[in-house]
């Protein structure tokens, strides 16, 4: 009846308002919670403990985020975070495109084996080896160390698909002239090949740091010390031994800390994030 | 994961053009190449599979020098206690499931439904388990059998699964459908729905710890507005694990659905055209043209999700160490328990063989699945 009528560009145009609307409402619900813990991290400890309503900061404060600085363990955490995050990135993003410069480009015996072998890694998740692991850092002695944070992160096929993939639908020709100047491979691979490929090394790069950022289960059984702890473990750490009630504010300020680089770093390379996430398709 | 193609990768230029020292040289660059990666990905991710099978044959202290071998006493204590398999166990009930897949299976094919390696693959899954896995039964006498409390852990990873898969796709699938329109405010959403993705688990567990707060929360606080009574989400044995599965779910359903934009990018205007012909609405247009072809895309993100969600461990060790009650002890926290807390290192690590067993079982159904796809 209802469709009879309403024209039909009017009730599209009524579908097109309603969906905007809907998704306006939803999306507000979605950061409600992100909004409402900044909000608490800039609030007086003492307020907070009394009520956690609104999304406003009234009375505002930035003394947890002084607390933070003088009298926490957070700094240190970040600066861990920091140095585990950027060297993991580096050197996957070295070994992978090397990796997937072999696989891309040079035709080698037992390739294809090796190619199969390395993707099949894939199928083998942390939690599967997470404790092996532990055992073999043990017996070195390495817990506790920036090394037993980066290296068995830096076994991550995915990367060297990702490369391999990007390597491949660069035109070869480019490649076979330089040959011809007699540039060997290493060459080429430094000098022709890694300049091509910065924005698969950014998107792999992004998506390394992001992850080793985040990363919970190997930190916290191999990192042990407090002064070891990434931001991610320290974090989880406070939830533990904070009561509720005491501290909120401090609390709420620690997490959107251990969330601001992730933020920025979102925000400006929103794009290949996402990116980053189709070519992979599991993370 | 889904387009892994080692043939492309494998063609060569034509080799007869070069000379064997040429090829030779090649050889030793290319693996020159591999070296590092190859290093590292043995020393940290396959040898450690191994020696994690051996660590579970063993009783490992964490610390200490305890390590005697055992043979395959953890895995009989964890799986096959008070345990027994007949063949004529409820042999009736187990030919008939067994034939009925098979019938199924072979209509699927005739019809061309499924491809063959795919109903092969279903076909050897349904025998393990209605030959196998369903000949078990306790004991005489015996009510359980197993480790009851890897079975509970077990029960619970699995009850999480079945209760996250389908809520953290479907949302992710809804979210892509509507966001999936050339207007620039879509971008703005986009960039909300996955913005919650990018936090790590300690963040998200905090932040929800304390929406979910009966007292503190604002979800409480909303609540009240209609005069409701506060919920304890996290200490109700009932409530506690949908409370995890809602937590998950904002956390990374913006995953999914880039995944699901990615694949109805993929799908051409002209198909929804043709469909407008023949006058199809909205409703019809889902069914009928989004859903058939965005199968492949689904079938990954539902075994994405599936291997995901048997991984959970953080949101349940942050928001409630297992409880209450035991009601959210999942397999990797129990793992974990087993390992850090009790320092039995074998038993913990015989467990995630058993995951490990479950997740590439998962990987090869999913392989099979998308293979046939592109055949």
């Amino acid at each position: 009846m209802l469709a009879q009528v309403i024209p039909g560009s009017l009730r599209r145009r009524f579908g097109t308002w309603s969906l905007l609307g809907l998704l306006t409402v939803v999306s507000i619900v979605w950061i409600a919670p992100i909004v409402w813990v900044i909000a608490m991290s800039l609030k007086p400890n003492n307020v907070l403990q009394v009520s956690t309503r609104g999304l406003i900061p009234d009375p505002f404060t930035l003394e947890n985020y002084k607390d933070i600085l003088n009298v926490s363990d957070v700094p240190r955490w970040f600066a861990n975070s920091m140095v585990v995050s950027a060297s993991t990135t580096i050197l996957t993003l070295v070994l992978a495109s090397l990796a997937g410069y072999a696989f891309a480009r040079i035709p080698f015996k037992g390739k294809k084996l090796m190619y199969v072998f390395v993707l099949s890694g894939m199928m083998v998740p942390e939690q599967a080896v997470f404790i092996p692991l532990h055992t073999m850092f043990s017996a070195w002695e390495m817990h506790n160390t920036y090394q037993a944070l980066v290296l068995p992160r830096l076994a991550f096929p995915l990367g060297v698909f990702l490369m391999a993939q990007f390597f491949q639908a660069i035109p070869q020709d480019i490649e076979e002239a330089s040959k011809l100047d007699g540039a060997n491979r290493l060459i080429v691979y430094a000098r022709i090949m890694m300049p091509l490929s910065i924005p698969a090394l950014t998107t792999l790069g992004l998506f390394t740091f992001v992850l080793t950022w985040n990363d919970y289960l190997w930190p916290l059984v191999s990192a042990t010390r407090t002064d070891m702890y990434t931001l991610t473990v320290g974090l989880g750490s406070l939830q533990g031994t904070f009561a509720q009630t005491e501290g909120l504010g401090f609390l709420m300020a620690s997490a959107v800390t251990a969330s601001a680089p992730i933020l920025i770093v979102f925000i400006v390379f929103q794009r290949y994030i996402i990116q980053g996430v189709r070519m992979g398709g599991r993370f | 994961m889904d387009n892994v193609q080692p043939a492309s990768i494998a063609a060569a230029p034509p080799s007869s053009l070069k000379s064997v020292q040429e090829r030779f040289a090649d050889t030793i660059a290319g693996y020159l190449f591999l070296l590092p990666f190859v290093v590292v990905y043995f020393l940290f991710r396959i040898y450690p599979l191994f020696r994690g099978l051996y660590i579970s044959l063993h009783e490992w202290e964490l610390v200490g020098t305890h390590r005697e071998y055992v043979g395959l006493e953890n895995y009989r204590s964890l799986l096959w206690n008070n345990l027994q398999w007949d063949i004529p166990y409820q042999l009736i009930l187990r030919v008939a499931g067994l034939a009925l897949t098979a019938v199924v299976l072979w209509w699927l094919v005739r019809r061309d439904r499924i491809g063959r390696i795919a109903a092969a693959v279903l076909f050897v899954s349904a025998v393990a388990i209605f030959a196998g896995i369903l000949g078990l039964h306790p004991q005489e006498g015996a009510a359980r059998w197993g480790d009851e409390l890897f079975r509970e852990a077990a029960k619970n990873t699995l009850y999480f699964v079945i209760l996250s898969t389908p809520s953290i796709v479907i949302v992710g699938l809804l979210l892509a459908v509507a966001l999936n329109r050339p207007w620039p405010i879509m971008g703005l959403f986009r960039t909300i729905f996955f913005s919650s993705y990018i936090f790590s688990v300690s963040v998200i567990t905090l932040i929800w710890v304390m929406v979910l707060s009966p007292r503190q929360g604002i979800l409480g606080h909303f609540l009240e507005i209609f005069g409701a009574e506060p919920i304890a989400w996290l200490t109700d044995k009932d409530l506690a694990m949908p409370a995890i599965v809602i937590t998950t779910l904002w956390w990374t359903v913006g995953f999914n659905m880039i995944l699901f934009l990615a694949g109805l990018q993929d799908i051409p205007s002209e198909v929804y055209e043709a469909a407008k012909l023949d006058g199809a609405g909205p409703l019809v247009n889902f069914f009928r043209v989004t859903l058939p072809l965005l199968k492949r895309t689904t079938v990954a993100v539902v075994v994405l999700q599936v291997m995901f969600s048997f991984q959970i461990f953080g949101q349940v060790y942050l928001m409630t160490r297992g409880g209450p009650a035991g009601s959210t002890r999942v397999l990797v926290l129990e793992i974990y328990q087993t390992g850090f807390r009790d320092w039995m290192l074998g038993y913990a690590s015989a467990m995630s063989m058993i995951l490990f067993l479950f997740m590439l079982g998962t990987s090869i159904v999913q392989i099979s699945l998308t293979q046939e796809e592109e055949a």
